[in-house]
């Protein structure tokens, strides 16, 4: 059997989605996010406890990694760039599902294993070792801070979501070549740094693997990980960057509604309304976190930055409900895709074992959003009782908590009627 | 303490609730193996899938498609039948697995039929147009 992927207007890949979530499952999750949310801030503890564990050294990039790094990229950029001029190119699906949304569940599990991975850091430790100089040839503006990876991300999920033809091969093959080139010309001009704060796939999977409740800089140990998520490095465009990633996935849902698809919308339109999906997330998230009393000026403008971590729960709780089943399904096919040349397996056929349990995976889906918005409100209740003054703890931290409740039953109301 | 209690009753609700509906999935999931579509009308009293499901397409002159968006109500194993009117050229799409895809020429008028093996959303695209015709909800 051949399994051909088409192109779906509104997505990178097509296929079957899901089916919505069963009303009773939304409302279960929505009452317990509520009642959790209320709980920790009127019953939990009163004194900051998840003080951050970490920064120390990180080891030095594992040199197996980054071979098996280079090979997986030469054999994903070869199907894209020389295997078939359609929608069904093993290269396209490799990284509309495996490498960006693989990306978020192999930073949980295995932490930040893309530095290690990246082809572009291989390259450029080579030549700064070849060189003589291993930092680049000039200083980061750090005033930059994440902002040239939030627009890589969303370029990127631009090209997927919003663009003119979403499954083109061509569009993709584009990008990609304009992705590579910065990263090579930046990555060699700023070194490392550049990876650290403007590549978007690198900066996305350092952000998830500070949840990982497995590896802490960069070594297996086993830790609570509400105690390495509140050292994300804090830089500016961080709003806006996890902004980036929860608007666009609650945009790819929406873009998917009735209301959406019964519509005549042209690109334009696409693209305003997946930056105002973006702009409406962050504008949010400005202003709930300086809500409170008692904080000059200056402490009220930092309070973004400072409680930003407690998005990353929220966003990867989303990302897996939302595309769990495209990953696990739509992930097989783009394998068989590249393993094609191969000519193994011989008789490939998806395993749809999320799909045919239709109530497990509206469970697996509904727990997903519940448990990040848990992290998320646990991990904010703590900062908060760091930043803000003794009088204002609970008041302050209102605002914050109505949000991201709000974020939350959006979330669900989505899966719910999507 | 509190918290741990809970947290504990919530999982728990939320996997009863995973639980009891899970048998209604698996024995709709076991009549479907057993049964063709067309001697399945018995396992499913309330919507026989013997008769279809049937949707209408028009494409106007100028490339237009109605509807657009439309929910479509389909059980696993059923019928789906597409009746198409074109006045214009246009390329089908059913994006399920496998795919079903229908080339339309101007004054054709014709049916295509297919069925759905598995639960989700499959989507009915016309590509010209760049439109989704309709989102076929599969369910068990």
């Amino acid at each position: 059997m051949h399994v051909l992927v088409g192109p779906l207007a509104g997505h990178g890949v097509g296929g079957s989605t899901d089916l919505p979530i069963p009303f009773l499952y939304a409302m279960v999750g929505a009452s317990w996010a509520l009642t959790i949310s209320f709980a920790v801030l009127a019953l939990a503890w009163r004194e900051p406890r998840l003080v951050g564990e970490s920064e120390g050294d990180v080891p030095a990039r594992r040199p197996w990694l980054a071979g098996v790094g280079l090979l997986l990229t030469a054999w994903v950029l070869g199907t894209l760039y020389l295997g078939p001029d359609e929608p069904g190119n093993g290269g396209l699906g490799a990284v509309y599902v495996l490498v960006w949304v693989g990306l978020v569940p192999l930073a949980l599990l295995a932490g930040h294993v893309w530095r290690d991975l990246s082809p572009w850091r291989t390259l450029q430790s080579v030549v700064g070792r070849l060189t003589g100089r291993p930092d680049g040839f000039a200083t980061y503006p750090e005033r930059l801070g994440y902002w040239p990876a939030v627009a890589g991300l969303f370029a990127f999920v631009w090209l997927e979501l919003a663009s003119p033809d979403p499954g083109s091969i061509d569009a993709l093959r584009l990008w990609v070549a304009l992705y590579a080139l910065v990263a090579v010309v930046a990555g060699l001009a700023f070194g490392p740094r550049w990876f650290e704060r403007g590549d978007p796939f690198d900066v996305y999977s350092a952000i998830v693997a500070r949840l990982s409740p497995f590896v802490r800089d960069g070594r297996w140990v086993l830790h609570n990980p509400l105690r390495t998520l509140p050292t994300l490095p804090v830089a500016p465009g961080l709003v806006a960057l996890l902004a980036t990633l929860l608007g666009s996935t609650a945009y790819d849902s929406f873009s998917a509604s009735e209301f959406w698809q019964s519509r005549t919308v042209d690109g334009a339109q696409r693209t305003l309304t997946l930056l105002a999906f973006c702009v409406v997330v962050a504008l949010l998230f400005q202003l709930a976190s300086r809500a409170t009393g008692g904080v000059s000026g200056r402490e009220r403008a930092a309070l973004p930055g400072a409680l930003a971590h407690s998005l990353v729960p929220i966003v990867v709780g989303y990302v897996f409900a939302h595309y769990l089943t495209y990953l696990v399904e739509k992930g097989q096919v783009v394998l068989f895709a590249l393993l094609e040349p191969t000519g193994w397996p011989a008789d490939p056929s998806v395993s749809y074992v999320l799909s045919t349990h239709t109530s497990t995976l509206a469970g697996l889906k509904v727990a997903f959003v519940v448990a990040g918005h848990v992290l998320a409100v646990v991990a904010a209740h703590d900062r908060a009782l760091v930043l803000l003054p003794k009088a204002h703890r609970l008041s302050g931290q209102l605002a914050m908590l109505v949000l991201m409740v709000a974020y939350t039953f959006t979330g669900l109301f989505l899966l719910f009627s999507v | 303490m509190k918290m741990i209690a809970t947290a504990a009753a919530a999982v728990l609700v939320l996997s009863l609730a995973a639980c009891g509906n899970d048998d209604d999935t698996d024995g709709a999931d076991a009549s479907r193996s057993s049964a063709s579509p067309g001697a399945s009308a018995t396992s499913a009293p309330s919507e026989p899938a013997a008769e279809g499901v049937t949707v209408d397409i028009e494409i106007a002159a100028d490339g237009k498609v109605t509807p657009q968006g439309k929910r479509v109500d389909v059980k696993v194993g059923q019928e789906v039948t597409l009746n198409i009117t074109a006045a214009a050229d246009e390329e089908i799409h059913v994006h399920s697995d496998p795919e079903h895809e229908y080339e339309v020429a101007a004054g054709d008028e014709v049916s295509e039929s297919f069925t759905l093996e598995t639960p989700g959303q499959v989507a009915v695209e016309a590509h010209h147009a760049d439109a989704v015709i309709a989102q076929l909800v599969v369910r068990p």
